[in-house]
């Protein structure tokens, strides 16, 4: 006969694993962060505006003088701050996004956008509101423009 | 005058159970003695008596001989009820004579390492969408770039910014 536990003492690893993983998932859960980072194509060819983006309609409309956006690929990521984070963007390019910190409800990011072998288009630090975003334009595409927006989210 | 001048034959009859009892006091009982050890008659009585109460005393305590105890407490303990055990074992054994209870234990640690990665996986928040800041302004402190065309500016609504790089002259940007 397999020589256990007993009854009672058997329910005390279950609830200590439990217990441990609430425990966990709080204190990692006020150290990371919530990345966003959306790609459009935009063009002057036609008036189409995606629907995806309705909320993002002001911004657009407001930023840039296209008469076409269409969402292309949309990324979340969950991080600890300081670490890197890369985001594949179309036509072979690299977002390298690290969340440095979140303070006074803002987020301080750094965002490296790689291109090839040659030196990076862009290499830049700034702060952004809790939830607010940042839109980075310019790289080309077959059929038009990449407009970026680089979001983050973190717990105050 | 003194008990046992006044004790005769029709006296010691009357109290003669009390006597043999010896339920009358010390001097009622030396009198009824006197009495007896001086009259024949009342003297036999007390004999026959004696001798009854004895052969009585035997018989009893010959039977009692007879009986065999040896059995008796066997039998009683069999019909006690056992001793309870400490709660510990009693809640061992209630459990194991319930087999259908057997794997809650591995149930339930199933259950927390289920618990444990949903906790690990489950998103801090939910994707928040567009940006819901009302001053979407951001703070720009450092930027570089190799590319010939910079530009930076912000929108006059929620003052969202936008950063502009590319290496041929611009088209959609203002």
């Amino acid at each position: 006969m397999r020589a256990g536990l007993p009854p009672a003492r058997r329910w005390v690893l279950p609830l200590a694993a439990v217990f441990c993983a609430v425990a966990l998932r709080l204190a990692l859960a006020d150290e990371e962060i919530a990345l966003h980072v959306r790609t459009v194509l935009a063009t002057d060819s036609g008036s189409d505006f995606d629907t995806r983006l309705d909320g993002y309609r002001r911004q657009l409309r407001g930023l840039f003088h296209f008469t076409s956006y269409r969402l292309v690929k949309e990324e979340e990521r969950h991080c600890p701050f300081g670490g890197r984070n890369n985001f594949e963007i179309p036509g072979g390019r690299l977002l390298e996004v690290q969340p440095v910190w979140l303070r006074d409800n803002r987020v301080r990011l750094r965002v490296l956008l790689i291109e090839g072998t040659s030196p990076p288009p862009l290499d830049t630090d700034f702060t952004v509101p809790n939830r607010g975003n940042i839109w980075v334009g310019g790289p080309r595409n077959p059929d038009g423009v990449l407009l970026i927006s680089i979001g983050a989210e973190g717990r105050p | 005058m003194s008990f046992e001048q006044e004790t005769n034959c029709e006296d010691f009859a009357r109290r003669f159970d009390g006597f043999l009892d010896g339920e009358m006091d010390s001097h009622a009982m030396r009198a009824m003695a006197l009495h007896a050890s001086r009259c024949p008659t009342c003297g036999g009585d007390v004999e026959r008596a004696e001798a009854l109460q004895g052969a009585l005393v035997r018989s009893v305590e010959s039977e009692l001989d007879r009986l065999d105890t040896s059995g008796l407490w066997s039998a009683i303990e069999a019909r006690l009820e056992p001793p309870r055990g400490a709660l510990s074992e009693r809640l061992r054994q209630y459990l194991a004579e319930r087999r259908w209870f057997a794997p809650l234990p591995a149930l339930t640690l199933g259950g927390a390492l289920v618990a444990l990665l949903a906790a690990l996986l489950w998103p801090v928040s939910q994707p928040s969408g567009p940006a819901l800041a009302a001053d979407n302004h951001a703070q720009i402190e450092r930027i570089e770039s190799n590319w010939p065309h910079v530009a930076v500016w912000s929108e006059p609504t929620e003052h969202t910014t936008a950063i502009w790089v590319a290496s041929y002259e611009p088209e959609g940007a203002p």
